[in-house]
């Protein structure tokens, strides 16, 4: 079953819109990284926009975007993914629950706390009473989705298809994370990410969603090709699947989800040599490490697609290519959850 | 969509009314429900009434046989405990003959850990271990290490409506021909996060809760952990497997009414009902009993009343809701539920609805109050609603027909 992206939006810690794509990458000394503010106003009413939380409004931002470059009105199913879901508003229920002593508590954040609460939230403002899933497995989150937007055109119950993949992080669980040496102690320079030296990586956040479809039109970016996911796969197996891949496939770029963390880094293979013929590039260095970057990547890779053009931040390694037709992503969550996306031009 | 067709052939169930399938079973047909004040942790709100599994982590430990200085949440143990009983029941020991996969559902993932240790971690060393097992995704892959499962992992958090969407999803990659076996269900233990979080909501009961009474004031919440083995007709033929129920029907829907609320014509339920009927080619008058969702929130099961009279407006099959017995167990429930589905088609039995006295005005719906035995069970519809919307309706069959 031929599954198409033909409309896609993204909110992230870099300027995801201005053309050529990351000429001026945001440069920043930091522990974790932040989305860029989109101006949420152009796309929710300011009564609401106060009560909203962030991962909320960065979700309809980038929902309402992909469902607009499709040209599509109602998708037929919205399926999301996020590994931690709504961070800020759990955090902030709980820490008024510790700090108050179960008391004077209101509901607001609690309500939004849920993992599915994005999900249900675009729904919402699209009266959307179609199918509605959301999928929390760390670094299955996005490719759980796109393998059920997969099977839901097989079936044949759709012609579009709503996927976004969403996280966002807060000050506390980076901290939190930097106790167990997840994330950099020290702020460094996040486009220097793959060249840390230290332990951790630096968490980050963001939003990117994509309105697929059974059907092919002028706005197509590519097609998802491949969807396999690897739980504690071992080097060998990993090796031997980039192997078929490459075999059965010329893919003109590899996206790899390097975070610069050695003990996690160092379970890539040597791509270059697997991929002689490709250009290699990373994406973490951009937005930082989160359980759903690979749908970052899977947009970065629409972009490279519609463009045929390779932002130079963007590269790492490899043959320098000039045309772009396939592009893989492989990216794995630590050492836990190895996924590979190919997108076919 | 043909495809193949998809068998239940193991279950596991551990809730407050019963460690093992079977003892719930047990106290669902003698009206023995699990339903006391909070004395799992201290709480400002310990006259809240709710439905604990009466199992320490310890004790669960011991009995799972794990080791006793990993990092566990209650909701992996729990998780843990019912997955294992059904693969058991199913007689599974090896994965490597089959494409073997594990969906599981969790709502507070390890919440209930990380409320008690949420400071500690920044600067005391002495939980650390824990904080990798905050996310939905720890439960899963503890389970799945566990069983020996890796072809397939995922995890769904949809609220209330979590587990049911794990089993609908195991079906679908079966019926492709993707998977040929799945463990699927849901776990949840009970927090001080979601008690107080449905405190703040006041759709808690204090006292006991009354599905579709007239008087019903909210939910009892639960804790606990349902799991259900499926596979392909393929692997029931080649292994001549004995199986429990034949999973015809599954359907999604969205409410797209508001947050947490449903909709007062029950759309979201609706639809999800329908769609069930839809791809499980089965006709409401077949349906021999329907497990309501009936958390007895009043928004709820009016809503929920309304959307089943729109489906059977005028011939009602017999239904309940068993949320008084095990309370809301959130991602759980439709876990725990399938299991009770299961149950009723092998046993021809339907389960009591504990506190009805007066019905809803309007909607002219009884719901079965004593225990039935001895009865020819087809096709059980089972009901799950939650936040954000999201509805999810199953139907279990009876294998030959």
């Amino acid at each position: 079953m031929k599954m198409y992206i033909n409309g896609i939006g993204c909110v992230a810690p870099q300027d995801t819109k201005s053309k050529p794509l990351f000429a001026n990458p945001v440069v920043e000394e930091v522990l974790q990284t932040s989305v860029i503010k989109p101006n949420y106003k152009e796309y929710i009413s300011p009564v609401k926009i106060r009560r909203m939380g962030k991962a909320i409004k960065m979700g309809i931002v980038a929902c309402t975007d992909a469902l607009r470059d499709a040209n599509v009105e109602m998708p037929e199913a919205i399926i999301g993914a996020t590994g931690l879901g709504c961070q800020e508003d759990s955090e902030k229920f709980l820490e008024a629950l510790i700090k108050n002593d179960e008391q004077f508590l209101t509901p607001t954040s609690f309500i939004q706390s849920t993992h599915n609460t994005v999900a249900g939230q675009v729904a919402l403002m699209l009266k959307c009473n179609a199918y509605n899933f959301t999928y929390c497995h760390r670094g299955f989150s996005f490719e759980n989705a796109l393998v059920d937007a997969e099977l839901t055109f097989a079936e044949e119950r759709a012609n579009n298809v709503l996927v976004f993949g969403i996280d966002e992080m807060t000050a506390h669980t980076r901290q939190v994370f930097q106790r167990i040496n997840w994330n950099v102690q020290e702020p460094i320079n996040v486009l220097n990410l793959l060249d840390n030296t230290t332990e951790g990586t630096v968490y980050g956040e963001g939003v990117a969603s994509f309105s697929l479809s059974s059907r092919k039109n002028e706005n197509t970016y590519g097609a998802v090709e491949l969807v396999e996911m690897l739980y504690k796969p071992g080097q060998e197996a990993v090796k031997q699947k980039l192997g078929s891949i490459a075999k059965e496939h010329s893919v003109d770029l590899v996206l790899a989800g390097y975070n610069g963390d050695q003990k996690f880094d160092q379970f890539y293979p040597n791509l270059e040599e697997i991929f002689p013929n490709s250009s290699i590039g990373a994406f973490k260095h951009l937005v930082g490490e989160y359980h759903t970057a690979s749908s970052f990547a899977l947009w970065l890779a629409c972009e490279v697609l519609a463009d045929q053009h390779l932002p130079e931040v963007v590269q790492i390694k490899g043959k320098n290519k000039k045309e772009f037709n396939n592009i893989l992503i492989y990216n794995h969550y630590n050492n836990l959850d190895h996924s590979f996306i190919l997108l076919k031009k | 969509m043909a495809g193949k067709r998809v068998f239940v052939t193991g279950l596991g169930a551990i809730s407050a009314i019963g460690s093992n399938a079977r003892e719930n079973l047990n106290s669902l047909l003698n009206s023995e429900h699990g339903i006391a004040p909070v004395s799992l942790f201290e709480t400002r709100n310990n006259h809240l009434m709710v439905g604990e599994v009466k199992k320490s982590n310890t004790e669960l430990i011991t009995e799972l046989g794990i080791d006793p200085d990993g990092a566990y949440t209650r909701t992996t143990l729990l998780g843990l405990m019912a997955a294992k009983e059904a693969y058991k029941h199913a007689n599974l020991s090896d994965n490597s003959a089959w494409k073997t996969g594990l969906i599981s559902a969790t709502s507070v993932g390890g919440m209930g850990e990380t409320e008690k240790y949420y400071y500690d971690y920044l600067d005391k060393d002495e939980h650390l271990d824990l904080i990798e097992t905050h996310d939905c995704a720890d439960s899963t892959e503890q389970i799945a290490d566990y069983l020996g499962i890796k072809d397939y992992l995922g995890t769904i958090s949809t609220a209330c409506s979590s587990a049911p969407n794990a089993i609908m999803m195991g079906a679908r990659l079966i019926k492709a021909g993707k998977m040929d076996r799945m463990v699927v269900g849901g776990t949840d233990a009970l927090s001080k996060f979601t008690l107080n979080g449905f405190n703040t909501l006041m759709i808690l009961d204090s006292k006991h809760s009354r599905p579709f009474d007239a008087t019903r004031a909210g939910l009892n919440l639960g804790e606990g952990a349902g799991f259900i083995i499926l596979e392909s007709e393929d692997v029931v033929e080649a292994e001549n497997k004995t199986t429990l129920a034949e999973i015809r029907g599954y359907g999604n829907a969205n409410d797209a009414h508001h947050q947490t609320a449903s909709s007062p014509e029950g759309n979201g339920a609706f639809f999800a009902m329908n769609a069930a009927f839809q791809v499980g080619g089965v006709s409401p008058s077949e349906i021999n009993y329907i497990n309501v969702h009936g958390t007895g929130t009043e928004n709820n099961d009016q809503s929920e009343g309304t959307a089943i009279r729109r489906i059977f407006p005028n011939e009602l099959p017999p239904f309940s809701s068993v949320k008084s017995f095990t309370g809301h167990t959130l991602a759980a429930a439709g876990g725990l539920e399938a299991v009770y589905s299961v149950l009723a088609i092998q046993e021809g039995c339907i389960y009591p609805n504990l506190n009805f006295k007066n019905p809803i005005e309007g909607l002219n719906m009884i719901p079965e109050t004593n225990a039935q035995k001895g009865l020819e069970i087809n096709h059980v519809l089972s009901n799950s609603f939650g936040f954000g919307g999201n509805c999810t309706s199953l139907i279990f069959s009876k294998s030959e027909v």
